[in-house]
């Protein structure tokens, strides 16, 4: 028996017994309500009435909810095609879980298509980031079974209807859509033969979430699975057809912490949250056993050996991690040596050394080595996942590092890769080829590395990498790369200003903007896209950045300074006389505080920005082009 | 008053402070919806779940929106946890 159902948010930690105590503390002072205390709540395994209470908190602060800073704001607007107010206030506590503020716009239900089309409707109007859309069969016409042409017509005009909602709200709320797919029925008349006959609903629902799902890939808009968690859970359970026929209620509400949890998830990665780097123990959490007691007859893992394949089975999940980019990692308290050779000894292991972009083994404290982990691979220590078995490293690692999502193993390892998965770190809102090559772009950089301690001085470890830079338009062909560069880029990063891919788009169209992506090789091989820097012209002869991002992993290399040379020539060219940047601290820029100054930008008096923000200038005629050791491959004319 | 709804009195009132939000509210057998601030159709579908999953009771279909007030709330939960 599976003891750790997904709708209970196994990976999550109890809801503490004074849950409603502290809700009570906290609500008596909200002025000194910070960011960490909501989250801190909000990362346990709560239920409506108490991700309810943490959306009451949020309410309680005084605008501008300057103490909640740290949090992402998102506005967003909610539609659906049955009641969404019942979930409103549990998605807006389960967003805190994921660094999230949100503010919520809510439709009248059944409206959608209503709300999409006319640009005076209240989501047109209300200036939202995202418009989610929750279908549900509700919105699929009764058929007659067995009619195949019946079926087409049905499927054509639900699939026309879907596609005027989501341009609709592209055009009229200029957002993105983040739309949901619609959960089969649990009433299924024909059995075995439901899904062969035409015009049922599980068929045409089938065809309907199989187009939602192909042009949530196509277009700017996101996806939100609905159905596959619907199944994930169980048909038979998904709805209540005594809350359906008294209060249009799409779902069993006892599934509004999952629901929440998941539509949480793809906000913020839509928004750059999700996790980077997947932390993992050795001794009893890829094999059972200790490596340096047992030794390599003693532990076990692989196929043959029921407890052996329940830890196969995590070695695999963190590989099919790797493939969609995710990096990993060893964090463990072995000797190096023993621990490395466990990977070239053992017979039935998944993973291999070659798969780990950072390997730690030593008698160091975890959170030490997490740090290590964090630096070496330019990361935020809060993008990191460690999964341990043992609960007091699980414990020391969420005391002192409680921006590390830790999850809760069960006792039982069977269910180790089931409770990884289900907790869903590494949602993404797009697939690029580059992610699948991530790892493999980190240890060229460990290698790069390694060339600069022999190269000695910096000069010839630059000159030694043989960079070789491309300095490009915008390609709509990579809008996915680009976009996802702007929306989860946070060290460099000048002024953090998020764009959606439907954004990007429009800005490749507009005459008056130039949105430039750079791409970086080098000896030990391509990194990609790793810099994207957007102009704007608003008045005539002045070029506004709006954007100058880059990835960390190409730091220190004069990627900026080269990219600089080409703009300015790009901009001269165009006629323009200077270049005006703006640096918006975010508390995790901080790198890039003294970008402008130490490229000569002058200040500027800034009356029209926030007050922390500063505003800097470049003239153009007096530009000395910056010495670097970077061959240019291509620039636009 | 029997000590049995006394106990189910008190569960009840938790449940109103926490899906309200309001720990002021004192529970009376008379009390109806006008006298709870905020208590419309939405949040009495809250009430109900929440009051299911508190005393572990289903209510049948149309059962919960037709009680009249907390006396016979009570009474009905109490009717259910002895089945």
């Amino acid at each position: 028996m599976n003891n750790y159902p997904i709708e209970e948010l196994p990976w999550l930690l109890e809801a503490p017994a004074d849950f409603r105590a502290r809700l009570t503390t906290l609500k008596a002072k909200p002025e000194l309500l910070q960011a960490r205390d909501l989250q801190t709540l909000a990362a346990h395994r709560l239920n409506e009435v108490q991700l309810h209470g943490l959306s009451r908190l949020i309410d309680l602060i005084a605008e501008p909810k300057e103490q909640l800073q740290e949090l992402t704001a998102l506005r967003i607007a909610m539609v659906g095609s049955s009641t969404t107010q019942m979930i409103t206030p549990a998605l807006r506590g389960a967003c805190l879980r994921h660094g999230l503020l949100l503010e919520v716009h809510e439709a009248e239900f059944g409206q959608i298509v209503q709300e999409a089309i006319d640009p005076a409707s209240g989501v047109s109007r209300a200036k939202v980031d995202v418009v989610v859309v929750l279908l549900d069969h509700s919105v699929l016409p009764q058929t007659s079974p067995g009619c195949l042409e019946r079926e087409q017509a049905e499927v054509a005009a639900a699939i026309r209807q879907i596609e005027v909602t989501l341009r609709g709200f592209n055009e009229n709320a200029g957002a993105p859509v983040l739309i949901s797919t619609i959960p089969k029925p649990a009433l299924q008349a024909a059995g075995s033969l439901e899904q062969t006959i035409p015009g049922t609903s599980c068929r045409c629902l089938e065809e309907i979430n199989r187009t939602i799902r192909q042009i949530t890939t196509e277009s700017p808009n996101y996806l939100f699975d609905l159905a596959a968690l619907a199944e994930l859970i169980g048909l038979s359970r998904w709805t209540d057809p005594g809350q359906w026929f008294t209060a249009r209620l799409p779902f069993d509400q006892i599934f509004i912490p999952i629901v929440t949890e998941h539509l949480a998830r793809v906000l913020g990665a839509i928004r750059g949250k999700t996790k980077k780097v997947l932390a993992l123990d050795l001794d009893n959490t890829l094999w059972s056993g200790v490596i340096g007691d047992d030794g390599v007859e003693g532990v076990r893992v692989g196929q043959g050996d029921p407890v052996g394949e329940a830890h196969l089975e995590l070695q695999r999940l963190a590989l099919r991690y790797k493939q969609q980019g995710v990096i990993l990692a060893v964090v463990s308290k072995n000797d190096e040596e023993v621990a490395r050779q466990a990977f070239l000894e053992l017979d039935g292991m998944a993973l291999g050394l070659d798969d780990f972009a950072v390997f730690v083994a030593n008698w160091t404290d975890k959170v030490s080595n997490l740090r290590f982990i964090a630096e070496t691979l330019n990361v935020g220590t809060d993008s990191i996942v460690f999964v341990d078995d043992n609960p007091a490293e699980r414990e020391l690692v969420r005391q002192q590092m409680p921006e590390v999502s830790v999850p809760e193993l069960p006792e039982n390892p069977a269910f180790y890769a089931q409770v990884l998965s289900a907790a869903g770190y590494f949602e993404a809102v797009s697939f690029t080829a580059e992610d699948s090559r991530r790892t493999e772009m980190y240890q060229a950089n460990q290698a790069r590395q390694d060339a600069l301690s022999e190269a000695g001085d910096l000069d010839g470890f630059l000159s030694s990498l043989e960079m070789k830079m491309s300095f490009e338009t915008v390609d709509p062909q990579n809008l996915n790369r680009v976009t996802q560069l702007i929306n989860k880029t946070n060290q460099f990063n000048l002024t953090t200003r998020r764009h959606s891919l439907s954004d990007v788009l429009g800005m490749v169209e507009d005459h008056n903007c130039f949105p430039y992506q750079v791409k970086l090789l080098d000896r030990f091989g391509d990194n990609g896209t790793i810099s994207v820097i957007i102009c704007r012209e608003e008045d005539p002869g002045i070029w506004e950045i709006d954007t100058w991002l880059m990835s960390c992993r190409v730091l220190k290399r004069q990627v900026e300074d080269a990219a600089l040379n080409t703009l300015v020539e790009l901009a001269k060219a165009r006629g323009v006389s200077s270049l005006r940047g703006r640096f918006s601290p975010t508390g995790r820029n901080g790198m890039v505080s003294e970008f402008f100054p130490t490229m000569g930008f002058s200040p500027l008096p800034d009356e029209q920005g926030p007050e922390e923000d500063s505003a800097w200038t470049l003239e153009i005629a007096g530009y000395q082009p910056k010495t670097h050791f970077i061959t240019i491959l291509q620039q636009p004319s | 008053m029997s000590p049995e709804n006394n106990t189910t009195k008190a569960r009840l009132e938790e449940i109103f402070h926490d899906v309200f939000g309001d720990e002021s509210i004192q529970l009376v057998e008379t009390m109806t919806a006008e006298d709870v601030d905020g208590w419309d159709s939405l949040q009495h579908i809250r009430l109900l779940l929440a009051i299911e999953n508190e005393f572990s009771i289903r209510f049948a279909i149309g059962e919960g929106t037709s009680l009249r007030n907390v006396g016979e709330l009570i009474e009905k939960i109490d009717a259910l946890q002895d089945q």
